[in-house]
C-alpha cells in the first residue's frame, strides 16, 4: 500500500513531478471510507470499458466520410454498459449506415475506438464559446432514452 | 434446422439486439469482431442466445476469435455441434 506522501507526489511509483501531485484529469469524489469514486473527466477524454479515448480522434475519422459534414462523439451509460455514440451532421440527405461507419472506424482506429451507435442531427449544438455543446447532446440522448421506454 | 434458418436467426438477433435495428448491409460475411459489432459482453449474450435458440452449448475449447469472425463461422460451428437429426 502506498503512503500518503508517495501517492501525493508520484503516479504509480514514478518519480515525483516537480513536487506536485500528478494531474490525471480524472474527477473523483472522496468517500467517507477514504476511497475515491470516479465521477468523470475534467477534459473531453472519454473512458469506455477501461479505455481512455480522445473523442477528437474519432471525430476526425468520421468527418473523412463524404456523407458526414460534422461529428461529435460522447459516451452514454457507465461500466460495462458504456456505449460510444456519434452525432453526425450529414453533408447531404442520406446519413451513412452504422455498419458503414463501423467499417470506416475499423480501418483507421483501434477496435476500442469503434463507435457503438450513430445519430444523424440537423446541426451540432454550440456553446457560447463556439465549442460543441456535449452536455446538450447528452440531454438529447437522455430524452431519446426516456421516449423509447 | 437448416443453414439458411440459422443464418437468418443470427442475423435478426445481431440486427435487433446488437445494432438496435440499424442493420443496413448486414450479411453472413460481415466481420463481427473486426468492425466492432460485438464486444466481450455481446459475445456472452450471443452464446446465451445460441443456447436458447438452437439448444447448442458451444464448448469452451471452440471459443476463439475464429468462431466470432462472422455469422457464417458461427453458423458452421452451430451446425457442427448440433445433434444429428434422424
Amino acid at each position: 500500500m502506498r503512503t500518503l506522501a508517495t501517492t501525493k507526489l508520484c503516479y504509480w511509483g514514478q518519480p515525483p513531478q516537480r513536487d506536485q501531485p500528478y494531474r490525471t484529469g480524472d474527477l473523483v469524489r472522496l468517500l467517507a471510507d477514504g476511497n475515491y469514486a470516479y465521477v468523470g473527466r475534467c477534459d473531453q477524454m472519454l473512458k469506455v470499458r477501461g479505455y481512455r479515448i480522445e473523442p477528437g480522434d474519432i471525430e476526425t475519422v468520421l468527418e473523412q466520410h463524404p456523407a458526414i459534414a460534422k461529428a461529435a462523439v460522447l459516451v452514454t451509460g457507465t461500466g460495462l454498459e458504456a456505449r460510444m455514440v456519434a452525432f453526425v451532421v450529414c453533408a447531404n440527405n442520406a446519413p451513412p449506415s452504422l455498419l458503414e461507419i463501423k467499417k470506416l472506424c475499423s480501418v483507421h482506429l483501434l477496435r476500442s475506438m469503434i463507435i457503438d451507435d450513430i445519430h444523424a442531427i440537423c446541426d451540432l449544438p454550440i456553446t457560447r464559446n463556439g465549442e460543441i455543446d456535449r452536455l446538450a447532446l447528452s440531454y438529447l440522448l437522455q430524452d431519446e432514452k426516456r421516449s423509447t421506454r | 434446422m437448416n443453414r439458411t434458418v440459422i443464418v437468418e436467426q443470427l442475423k435478426n438477433y445481431i440486427a435487433q439486439d446488437v445494432l438496435g435495428g440499424k442493420d443496413i448491409g448486414l450479411d453472413e460475411t460481415t466481420p463481427l469482431l473486426a468492425w466492432g459489432l460485438i464486444n466481450s459482453l455481446e459475445m456472452v449474450k450471443l452464446l446465451r442466445f445460441i443456447r436458447q435458440c438452437f439448444k447448442v452449448d458451444i464448448s469452451t475449447d471452440k471459443l476463439s476469435a475464429d468462431f466470432f469472425t462472422d455469422i457464417a463461422s458461427i453458423t458452421n460451428l452451430i451446425l457442427e455441434q448440433m445433434p444429428s437429426q434422424s
